[in-house]
């Protein structure tokens, strides 16, 4: 059907393609015989028709501007407005992405320590298509619940045993991906509120340690920090890092959630002199990590690996990843039943985990979805009889305390949220964390655009998100009728519709 | 910094004196630039207005990251210079070589950078 509104683009760009020499024209000789100062508009349509002409005929890379010169650059001035148009005025509360409009607020809410309560009712869907929690007609008192605890390397009962009260932990983002006021506001955070950080794969963590709150220290498949030329681990520097008394625990990455089977990547933009540096990189290149690292080349060659940084670090030590294929996955439960060699813990890091930098089908295609992942390797470790010898960490997307209860019910003991904090700290989900142009100051190193981060402020925010996080984890707890969170089993969960009929959960 | 960046620097830098100095002329109302708004039928708004936008411009062009956008002012700016020149003012050679100078060294930052120009920037490769 035609309609009679159909604008003739074609049409608009041949009159504006022949009006702007002619009105260049016009001006010229308004400006000759009138007044001088029409010659700003002679000016203007001259250099207008100039790029007009080289659109039309010299550039080969646009074919709308080829064809509609001028008029086509109207699409492209409103394309790139179009991300902030959607966002202000006509994406609804519920449908943004990474996170909708509605999580953010509340993370916001509990950062500023602003009551969080709504009216009317719940605006998420009630279609089957979501985890819900189950809740219990009988209550918990709050007296009969027990705190929560959790206590890293006791499985091997090493000297230098980790025990955590809340579970949460900040997750890992270096120096590099964050500035150095994001990665301050978040250590003095993590310091203030008690929990751990995670230092990320950046090297040594320099601003991490400012705080002095209890770290993670991250070993990328780079090893940044403890590498040595040819990319293998210097024991030397690895220990001298876990001698740091800050630093807790040691975490291996082998893949992340948001790339999984690819190594970390730093945009050029974003490496400073001081980052290149610490990391021992040259300025002006993309930083990309190995896929994998050098000493694990197999299920054996892995487990051993993780060995070594145990006898070397002292600490307890664990493993991230991004859970893949589930027969690979056993067959490397079974090596580590085989030479008794189990790490302290294991995260697994949800194919929506968050990313500084990421190609875009890594992110979107590759990996599982953090609830799909954790019941399957609740399973295998179960099933291998194994489950009691390490402690499992969740993380993606767990922003929340009701999506956190949903993770910690499938099988995990703690989560891991990196993104949760940095709303805490302030971020508006721009999606620039990859071009150093963060508009609140967090994944840059500009100095100007760090000034908005406050140290001492953010720091609070971040405080406050883990109090009112915690205080929510214990109502919860409370209406699930748990006297503690080993209680927490899959009968408290109602699965989406999808999931329930596919799975044998 | 590479041999093209160093040449780009030099091409802002000489424009961005000459256009500092010419900007300085009008705006503390020398007699030579009044005499030529007069001529012009501009004076003195006219001559604040040009004044204003060549210190931008000059400005612009030492930011480095703003240098296209002080160029595409630039070379407007002598445009309208040239117009003036070639239809009521005539050339003296003075101008004629300090307006060519101006000319040229913004057209060729503001070719060179053209990426770099606001809004319309990345329609603007080849």
């Amino acid at each position: 059907m035609v309609s009679s509104l159909t604008i003739n683009l074609e049409k608009i760009s041949r009159t504006v393609n022949i009006g702007l020499p002619l009105l260049f024209i016009v001006f010229l000789l308004v400006g000759y015989f009138h007044s001088f100062y029409f010659h700003f508009l002679t000016v203007t349509f001259l250099l207008m028709t100039v790029i007009n002409f080289f659109y039309l005929y010299a550039q080969k890379n646009h074919a709308l501007l080829t064809n509609f010169g001028w008029v086509a650059q109207v699409r492209y001035l409103l394309e790139s407005i179009g991300p902030e148009m959607r966002q202000y005025f006509f994406t609804n509360d519920t449908e943004e992405r990474p996170f909708t409009r509605l999580e953010r607020a509340e993370v916001y809410r509990k950062a500023k320590n602003i009551d969080s309560s709504q009216a009317y009712g719940s605006l998420m869907d009630f279609d089957g298509t979501e985890y819900k929690l189950r809740h219990s007609l009988f209550p918990m008192k709050n007296s009969e619940i027990a705190p929560y605890s959790l206590t890293f390397g006791e499985e091997r009962n090493i000297a230098n045993q980790v025990t955590i009260t809340k579970p949460l932990m900040i997750s890992a983002m270096s120096f590099g991906a964050l500035g150095s006021h994001a990665v301050r506001a978040l250590a003095r955070g993590a310091r203030k509120a008690g929990i751990l950080m995670n230092t990320g794969e950046g090297g040594l963590p320099k601003y991490h340690l400012m705080e002095g709150c209890d770290l993670i220290f991250q070993m990328g498949t780079a090893k940044f920090g403890c590498r040595n030329e040819d990319g293998s681990l210097n024991e030397a520097k690895l220990q001298e890092i876990a001698r740091l008394p800050q630093v807790k625990m040691i975490e291996i990455k082998f893949s992340q959630g948001a790339k999984p089977g690819k190594g970390g990547l730093l945009p050029s933009e974003k490496i400073s002199k001081e980052i290149s540096e610490l990391r021992g990189v040259p300025m002006g290149k993309d930083v990309v990590s190995p896929p994998y690292h050098v000493e694990c080349l197999d299920p054996e060659s892995t487990v051993r690996f993780i060995r070594r940084v145990q006898d070397l670090s002292e600490l307890p030590v664990g493993i991230k990843l991004a859970f893949g294929r589930e027969d690979e996955f056993r067959v490397l439960v079974q090596t580590m039943k085989e030479l008794d060699v189990f790490p302290d813990y294991i995260s697994i890091d949800g194919a929506e985990g968050g990313t500084g930098a990421s190609p875009k089908a890594f992110m979107d295609d590759l990996g599982v979805p953090i609830l799909q992942a954790l019941p399957l390797v609740d399973r295998i470790l179960r099933e291998e009889k194994v489950r009691d010898r390490l402690k499992l960490i969740a993380a993606g997307k767990l922003i929340n305390s009701g999506r956190m209860f949903v993770a910690l019910s499938l099988g995990a003991q703690a989560c891991y949220t990196a993104r949760g904090f940095m709303l805490a700290l302030g971020c508006i989900q721009a999606l620039t964390c990859n071009r150093n142009t963060c508009p609140v100051g967090i994944t840059t190193h500009n100095p100007h655009l760090q000034k908005g981060l406050d140290i001492e402020v953010k720091s609070e925010r971040v405080k406050n998100y883990v109090q009112n996080m915690e205080h929510e984890y214990y109502e919860i707890l409370s209406a699930l009728g748990k006297r503690s969170f080993r209680e927490l089993d899959t009968k408290n969960l109602l699965f989406p519709t999808r999931v329930h009929a596919e799975s044998e959960l | 910094m590479n041999g093209k960046n160093i040449l780009l620097w030099i091409l802002q830098i000489i424009p961005a004196g000459i256009l500092f100095l010419t900007s300085y002329g009008k705006l503390s109302s020398q007699p030579g630039e009044v005499q030529l708004f007069t001529a012009l039928g501009m004076e003195p708004t006219g001559r604040y207005i040009i004044g204003v936008v060549e210190g931008l411009a000059a400005l612009l062009f030492l930011t480095g990251r703003f240098a296209a956008t002080g160029g595409l002012l630039a070379v407007g700016t002598m445009l309208g210079a040239l117009i003036a020149h070639a239809t009521i003012i005539g050339f003296d050679p003075k101008h004629a070589i300090l307006l060519s100078t101006v000319l040229t060294c913004s057209l060729i930052v503001t070719v060179a950078r053209r990426r770099e120009l606001p809004l319309i920037g990345r329609t603007l490769s080849d």
